[in-house]
């Protein structure tokens, strides 16, 4: 019988012994039939193990950064999932201390002083809250909405060892790059380490994205669109309405593919949030990813516009290291051979790189090949050098064609023409070759 | 004064405060003998009146002499406790009633301020996180108007536990200090009526109030004598609480004794008791022997550790 049960509360005992069991609360069933399984058997339904791993999983976000209220308010709920009502009851107060603009804390910290006498479901599931209105009855869902999106991130995603596929190379100008998975309401900050190894996960974020799921298409569709951008500027807090918190990083959607798909809107952004509340609901932007404006804050000084990358999809595909070196080599040896084709003088193996589909500014691929064939025919010699070499891949979605993003430096020398310049590819992978479907400078 | 008259004098102030002429109580008090100025009654209508009539100060300092004398009431307790909310300060509140719990665990006003305590500080949580408008208000707090300290031992000092407490120790309880030579059992007694207002006093009436609150099926009172993180063999706290819960609630009465309370200091405030408890139920009896350690923690006894030693066959 539920209300036999004291002080499960939230019901975290489920998903954290299973880590394969999805939510919170609405595991109260199984959570509760595990308990009548064990009635008398000495065996818990949360390991000790793993109670204590999560512990000093959070213990440890908290050392990184005492500003982490995600980590401090899932603390709370272990202990009080434990039953430690006095420890999960200081860890909240305290939070709710430090960031008293944090609702779901305060969310949290009600249901907790509510257990001592009832038990309690569901967040938020008090009798108290019976009789509330329209609109509180929305904040309660999104609050709880908001406390779902976070512990599906904690609980889904044990990286480990893996790396994302969509950060292939960050290249040397480049010391961090964003990545977001709408799926888990979740911006991961990664940062360059040496030139050929993956790149380290320095911390991740609660974000806040579009109202509607799904990828962006068209203006005002209120979605997030996916796809490799880069942040163009930085608005500050005084320029912009209160809404957007300390400020917005633009990106450039929608970019050179996204226009030749003939997507339209604009306006997406990295921005922070209205001063009233510390953290919006999972789905509630027009389209932005939006951050708490503490977190945007310890970002700010990392991003750089113009520079830095922010590759967003629903799902990253997550690689170990062997594989990601393999993909990264792949495209690396592509680039080579192009380079080498192009400093060769034989027009028709450099163009071989080319897409049936491409586009430059103003040209087709015939065009192109036309003028390329042109001007190598005044060449006696070409030196091509790449450098700050960064590789960014679009997640990879069944039906549709590998695609990536490169992005380098190009200092270009021949008898007549010298350049450089920074350039950007767009490459995809058709059948076993990479072709380039754009190039820009 | 005699005694009676004494009493007589403090009726009249109850009649006073329970019409709500607190003013009128308070001068009926000031002109008692000083004589009669020690006896708890009279600290406690006064500390009384003093906090109806917003003298919370003073009404905080009356009952600490009170509590002085008399530790192990709940009342005064409960009363500070009310006066501490009247000035905001919910955290000592509840400090006040857990004491007063402790003293007397099946004291149903305290559960009940607690319970008004706790409900308003998650009103209040709930008004922030939902944006709504606050009260912030405590409502039906309820105030303990009387002593449970009988009026004819009033002026006697020397017994400290409550009478409701004192009425389940049985005489056959040795105390047993780890380091003294069990030989000199002259020592043990005299070391016994040295410490019996101290821990083992009030962690024999614990324990005895924890078996009652067994026998009376008050699951909530027995797990509170438990620490927050009790959780025998691997199971965590909740799914013991929950077990216990069950168990508890199955049989139709239960009644649990206990007899021969040994208890031992094991330093860093903890003791250990060894018992015999006899438990009889609907469907079940036994006498085991049995262990607990219990700790002070934040000023608490809990237990923090209970084992069977195996049955007594009669």
């Amino acid at each position: 019988m539920i209300n036999r049960i004291w002080p499960k509360g939230f019901m975290l005992v489920a998903l954290v012994s299973s880590v394969s069991v999805a939510i919170y609360a609405a595991n109260f069933h199984q959570a509760e039939t595990l308990l009548s399984q064990q009635a008398g058997a000495a065996k818990s339904a949360l390991p000790e193990k793993n109670l204590q791993h999560l512990l000093s999983q959070l213990d440890n976000r908290l050392k990184q950064d005492r500003q982490d209220h995600e980590a401090s308010l899932f603390k709370a709920m272990l202990y009080f999932n434990t039953g430690a009502l006095q420890k999960a009851l200081r860890e909240i107060e305290q939070l709710t201390q430090r960031a008293p603009d944090f609702h779901l804390a305060h969310l949290v910290k009600g249901d907790i002083l509510m257990s001592r006498f009832r038990p309690v479901s569901d967040v938020g599931e008090s009798p108290l809250l019976q009789n509330i209105n329209a609109k509180e009855k929305q904040k309660l869902q999104q609050l709880r909405a908001e406390v779902e999106a976070r512990l599906k991130a904690m609980v889904e995603k044990e990286l480990g060892d893996k790396v994302p596929m969509q950060l292939l190379g960050l290249g040397k100008s480049t010391d961090i790059a964003i990545l977001v998975e709408k799926k888990y309401n979740r911006l991961y900050v990664y940062g360059r380490t040496s030139e050929h190894e993956p790149p380290r996960l320095i911390r991740d974020y609660y974000v806040s994205t579009g109202k509607k799921r799904g990828n962006k298409l068209s203006r005002g569709d209120l979605r997030t669109p996916e796809g490799v951008y880069f942040v163009t500027a930085w608005i500050p807090d005084k320029r912009l309405p209160d809404k957007y918190g300390v400020g917005a990083f633009p990106v450039n959607y929608p970019n050179e593919l996204d226009r030749k798909l003939g997507k339209t809107g604009n306006g997406i952004w990295l921005h922070g949030t209205d001063r009233g509340s510390y953290s919006r609901p999972p789905l509630d932007s027009e389209g932005c990813v939006v951050l708490p404006n503490i977190d945007l804050s310890g970002l700010k000084k990392e991003i750089i516009p113009g520079k830095t990358p922010v590759v967003i999809t629903e799902q990253a595909n997550w690689l170990d290291r062997a594989e990601w070196l393999q993909q990264r080599q792949e495209i690396m040896a592509e680039l080579e051979q192009w380079r080498k084709d192009w400093e060769s003088l034989d027009a028709d193996k450099y163009l071989s790189h080319y897409s049936s589909n491409f586009w430059a500014k103003g040209h087709d691929l015939r065009s192109w090949s036309a003028r390329k064939r042109f001007l190598s025919r005044s060449k006696t010699y070409q030196r091509i050098k790449l450098s700050d070499i960064a590789l960014f891949a679009y997640p990879l979605k069944d039906s549709q064609q590998a695609t990536v993003v490169v992005r380098f430096r190009q200092q270009y020398e021949s008898n007549n023409y010298h350049g450089d310049v920074h350039k950007r590819l767009y490459l995809r992978k058709d059948g076993l070759r990479w072709r380039i479907l754009y190039e820009g400078a | 004064m005699s005694p009676l008259f004494a009493t007589a004098a403090l009726d009249e102030v109850d009649k006073l405060m329970k019409a709500g002429h607190y003013r009128q109580a308070l001068s009926r008090l000031d002109s008692m003998p000083t004589g009669e100025k020690a006896d708890p009654h009279y600290l406690f209508s006064h500390a009384r009146a003093l906090a109806a009539t917003g003298q919370y100060m003073q009404a905080i300092a009356q009952y600490e002499v009170l509590l002085k004398r008399q530790p192990n009431l709940p009342e005064p307790y409960n009363n500070l406790a009310l006066i501490y909310i009247q000035q905001g300060k919910p955290e000592q509140a509840r400090a006040m009633l857990n004491k007063a719990l402790l003293t007397h665990p099946g004291y149903a006003r305290v559960y009940k301020n607690l319970t008004a305590i706790n409900t308003a500080r998650a009103r209040d949580a709930y008004a922030k996180a939902l944006q709504m408008p606050t009260a912030n208000q405590v409502s039906g707090l309820q105030i303990a108007d009387s002593l449970s300290l009988p009026v004819s031992t009033a002026k006697s000092t020397a017994p400290v536990v409550t009478a409701t407490a004192e009425s389940h120790i049985k005489p056959n309880m040795v105390y047993q200090a780890k380091n003294a030579p069990a030989d000199t059992k002259k020592g043990l007694i005299a070391r016994k009526e040295r410490t019996t207002s101290k821990a083992d006093t009030v962690v024999q009436s614990l324990l005895h109030n924890w078996a009652r609150a067994w026998s009376t099926k008050n699951v909530e009172q027995y797990l509170h004598f438990y620490s927050d993180d009790y959780a025998p063999s691997g199971i965590s706290h909740g799914v013991w609480a929950a077990q216990r819960r069950q168990r508890i609630n199955r049989p139709k009465w239960i009644r649990v004794q206990l007899r021969n309370l040994t208890l031992t200091e094991l330093g860093n405030d903890r003791l250990s008791v060894r018992l015999e408890q006899e438990y009889a139920a609907d469907n079940y009896r036994d006498i085991t022997r049995k262990e607990f350690v219990l700790q002070r923690l934040a000023g608490e006894w809990r237990i923090i550790r209970e084992r069977g030693l195996g049955h007594i066959v009669r």
